[in-house]
């Protein structure tokens, strides 16, 4: 009876080393593909989109300054008013340059700054509309939030959130 | 998987493209299709339907001449494919094997033929590049840097007619790939992706019909980008001594730097069906091998983190 077990135990143990073996081998030329398909990263390139980036958001704020200047001095706005009102001319103008078709040529040239800024966020969501214009008005609100979901979910979550904590805190001091 | 095909024949190719190609490197082997009026899945099934058409009338041939068809493409559920059909009265056997599938297509055509079971068959791929881009990658009009790793997908009509009448180009042998698969998840660098299974399939195709690199006047794979294309030489030259006589469809297509390369089922189907036929026609190549890449990547599983696995088909064609 003990023979017959340890029999038993042996057979399992040689079992277990040939499927290691095969895994081994079967790893090994998966390892030998993934090892010719590594690719390095391009430091000097790297090195030139972040200077374009920072270059061309500097820029776009500029711009924004220069609509405030608008709306404040020459239109004769309250401060506060005039910020808003720059924030909405800024999506209008990134929404129209998206509807014409000229916005990725300058996010080609300007890189990331395009993408980060609030000009970003009117342009995911007015391309991500404009695919669905031949389903009909109901296909075009359907996706009109579909890459902008996730920032304005987050965004009230964490208000919601710190809020909270604020509150607490103020009670509890 | 090899399957020897000895009674299958190339009878007529048309090729349909849009302007970008049009003005490209092989533009002159083209014909253009101009239609911009209507959605861009419209454009696509109008360009597939025009292309069947074209080749039909030249041939003076009818819809109830052609017993199959089979082919296919990239769009969700194959729904263009439907869509063109329903206009045509040809039993359809539509497959899907993303870049590769004109490969496929030609190869399962000539088995079916030179088995006799099916005298006329027609094989078809088509892909657009706004349809491609909103299907698996951004919208169209999002500003996002593209890397530069990057493809084009080309938008191409591609279709051919494969029959046991005697012509100058015939179909010698279809070697089926497997699915490889080795852990890679970059899904913006779908010509890195496609390298092992191209590379799994040559050593097979090699291995079960005893050739060597140096036995064919041209290799070519589908659209593997110039980054995929110098990793599969740097290997073939390591395994066969100087291989001289291999490049890459996606680079024909378009000039220099354009991205990357080309990429889509229709780039191998265009280079197919009009260079490399032209070259058989006029015997300057007598035998060529045709090896089309297809990455199998769904947004949904990309999503779940899992890998990208890739598939290719080779298929052999001979001047007689």
């Amino acid at each position: 009876m003990v023979s017959l077990l340890k029999k038993v135990y042996f057979l399992c143990l040689n079992l277990v080393n040939i499927a290691i073996i095969i895994m081994v081998i079967i790893m090994k030329d998966r390892n030998y593909y993934l090892n010719l398909l590594k690719c390095q990263n391009d430091y000097y390139k790297m090195l030139k989109n972040f200077l374009l980036a920072f270059l061309f958001g500097g820029i776009i704020s500029i711009f924004g300054e220069f609509i405030y200047d608008i709306y404040n001095k020459i239109l004769s706005f309250n401060s506060d008013e005039s910020i808003m009102l720059m924030y909405i001319s800024i999506i209008l103008i990134s929404g129209v340059l998206t509807a014409i078709g000229i916005y990725d040529n300058l996010v080609m040239i300007g890189k990331s700054a395009f993408s980060i800024m609030i000009t970003g966020f009117a342009n995911s969501v007015t391309s991500a509309g404009m695919d669905y214009h031949y389903e009909g008005i109901v296909g075009v609100l359907l996706n009109v939030l579909k890459l902008a979901g996730s920032v304005i979910v987050l965004g009230s979550f964490s208000a919601i959130l710190v809020s909270f904590i604020l509150y607490l805190w103020s009670v509890i001091v | 998987m090899n399957f020897k095909i000895d009674n299958a024949y190339l009878l007529d190719v048309n090729v349909l493209c849009s302007k970008l190609e049009f003005e490209g490197p092989l533009g002159k082997y083209f014909n253009l299709y101009d239609d911009e009026k209507s959605s861009f899945e419209d454009r696509e099934i109008n360009m597939l339907y025009s292309c069947i058409d074209m080749i039909l009338e030249k041939n003076n041939l009818n819809e109830s001449d052609i017993d199959l068809a089979v082919g296919g493409e990239l769009s969700n559920q194959l729904g263009i494919s439907s869509q063109v059909f329903k206009l045509l009265n040809i039993p359809l056997l539509n497959v899907f094997a993303a870049c590769s599938t004109i490969s496929l297509a030609l190869g399962l055509t000539s088995l079916l033929v030179s088995d006799r079971r099916v005298f006329m068959g027609l094989c078809y791929t088509s892909s657009y590049n706004q349809c491609a881009e909103k299907t698996f990658r951004f919208p169209i009009e999002y500003g996002v840097c593209k890397e530069c790793t990057q493809t084009f997908t080309s938008s191409i009509a591609a279709v051919g007619i494969v029959s046991n009448i005697k012509t100058d180009i015939k179909i010698s042998s279809f070697t089926l790939g497997k699915v490889i698969d080795v852990g890679f998840d970059n899904p913006l660098d779908l010509g890195r992706a496609m390298v092992p299974g191209a590379l799994e399939c040559l050593y097979e195709h090699f291995k079960e019909t005893d050739t060597e690199p140096k036995d064919y006047d041209l290799i070519l794979t589908g659209d593997l980008s110039k980054y995929g294309y110098e990793i599969v030489k740097n290997e073939l030259n390591k395994n066969y001594d100087n291989v001289n006589n291999y490049y890459d469809c996606g680079l024909m297509l378009y000039s220099n730097n354009f991205y990357a390369g080309g990429s889509g089922p229709g780039t191998v189907g265009s280079v197919l069906f009009s260079y490399v036929v032209d070259k058989l026609k006029n015997k300057k190549y007598k035998k060529v091998l045709i090896c089309a890449t297809g990455a199998l990547f769904n947004t949904t599983m990309v999503g779940q983190k899992k890998s990208i696995p890739s598939i290719s088909h080779i298929v052999v064609l001979e001047s007689v």
